[in-house]
């Protein structure tokens, strides 16, 4: 089944736990996260804006504003921090799923 | 935004003061001194600061004790499960010949056990170090003779955070969350090793990430030993696993700078050590003394 673009709005925060070997999982920020040194996350608006989050270097997160697209099921994220592509597997309401 | 250009836009020395540290570990590496303060034992004084809401989040003495156990056992490659290091990286496991013990006299001079215990109404703090300061929280004892330990229910389900050498005294130190503190008490699988200190411990020691906090394979973490890596591994991965071309033997995901699980760090290299004694010759020359 086609992903959505509408499917993709909103938090999604790295769920690692869950990952598999060809398989790496996100949740909505309610999901019950154990406690981890970091995660990753990133926040896709409507409008194409991004904000990503991420461990830094003492262990605080740190954060960087950018855009995203979604095109032929992948999710392109532009920010200081670097630029990357994710492909999607699955995206349902409260999991999305991305090839490792 | 990262937390220490939060501070170097906050603060005008900040910046200055990283690069400072950078040049003089490297030139603390380069004469030899750092050499010369790892063959001597450096004991530092701790302080732990707990801070608690619920009696539960007022931990033992026993648990504060096994974690500086945790602490005396890493620092000096005394831990039994260093075994686990592979047989490639065996000869690069490192004593970095610091011990640690809680205070046996406060800041005034007088007797203590070295744990301040602190009750209040917040139900746990981000990691902004509003622990730090006496509303809420503790203020640190002078950062230039104790390692400042906070131990408070941390937010965000983080493990814990610290501080770069060459940053503010009066929030100087590591903070780590009650249930990832020690090996006893309310500590919990799988951060129940007392790991997530001594990957704090080597932070303020002014050790980077192994992956270099950057998405990719372009940055470095300063130590030749350890070898390039893309980015954090995480749980209990399997030897070997590899990124940014480092076959064949891949990261080094068993060191203490990695995010593994805590039975799974088992390590510091020597390169690392040689960072860790530059500082403690330097900017922390203080501590130990
Ligand atoms: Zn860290």
């Amino acid at each position: 089944m086609p992903v959505e673009r509408s499917a993709l709005i909103g938090s999604w925060i790295r769920s690692g736990e869950e990952d598999g070997p060809e398989e790496r999982v996100y949740r909505r920020p309610d999901y019950p996260f154990p406690p981890a040194r970091g995660r990753e996350s990133f926040e896709l608006a409507e409008d194409g804006r991004l904000v990503e989050r991420g461990p830094g270097p003492t262990d605080v997160p740190t954060e960087d504003s950018g855009e995203w697209e979604f095109e032929d099921d992948s999710l392109r994220l532009r920010s200081p921090a670097g630029e990357r592509a994710l492909e999607i597997v699955s995206a349902e309401s409260d999991r999305l799923v991305v090839r490792a | 935004m990262i937390r220490h250009e939060y501070l170097s836009e906050t603060q005008a020395s900040y910046r200055r003061n990283l690069e400072g540290v950078e040049r003089r570990t490297a030139r603390s590496i380069a004469s030899g001194r750092a050499a010369r303060a790892v063959s001597r034992l450096v004991k530092v004084s701790v302080v732990v600061h707990v801070i608690f809401r619920r009696e539960v989040e007022n931990i033992s003495d026993a648990q504060v004790k096994s974690q500086i156990d945790v602490l005396n056992r890493d620092f000096r490659a005394k831990n039994p499960d260093r075994s686990q290091a592979p047989a490639v990286w065996k000869s690069l496991v490192a004593d970095a010949n610091i011990e640690f013990a809680l205070a046996t006299r406060d800041p005034n001079g007088k007797a203590t056990d070295g744990i301040t215990r602190t009750k209040t109404t917040r139900t746990s703090f981000l990691p902004d170090d509003s622990m730090k300061t006496a509303a809420g929280g503790h203020a640190p004892w002078p950062a230039r003779r104790y390692l400042n330990i906070w131990v408070c229910n941390l937010g965000q389900n983080l493990l814990g955070y610290a501080q770069f050498p060459g940053g503010p005294a009066k929030t100087d130190g590591v903070v780590i969350l009650g249930s990832a503190f020690g090996t006893k008490g309310t500590a919990a699988a799988p951060f129940n090793l007392g790991r997530t200190a001594t990957h704090e411990v080597g932070h303020w020691l002014n050790l980077r990430h192994i992956w270099a906090d950057t998405l990719g394979c372009g940055g470095s973490d300063f130590v030749s030993d350890t070898p390039n890596q893309a980015g954090p591994n995480t749980g209990k991965p399997a030897f070997p696993h590899l990124s940014c071309t480092n076959g064949p033997n891949g990261d080094m995901f068993m060191n203490y700078m990695d995010y593994v699980d805590d039975v799974a760090m088992v390590m510091f290299t020597p390169g690392q050590v040689a960072r860790m004694n530059a500082c403690l010759a330097d900017i922390r020359g203080g501590l130990g003394r």
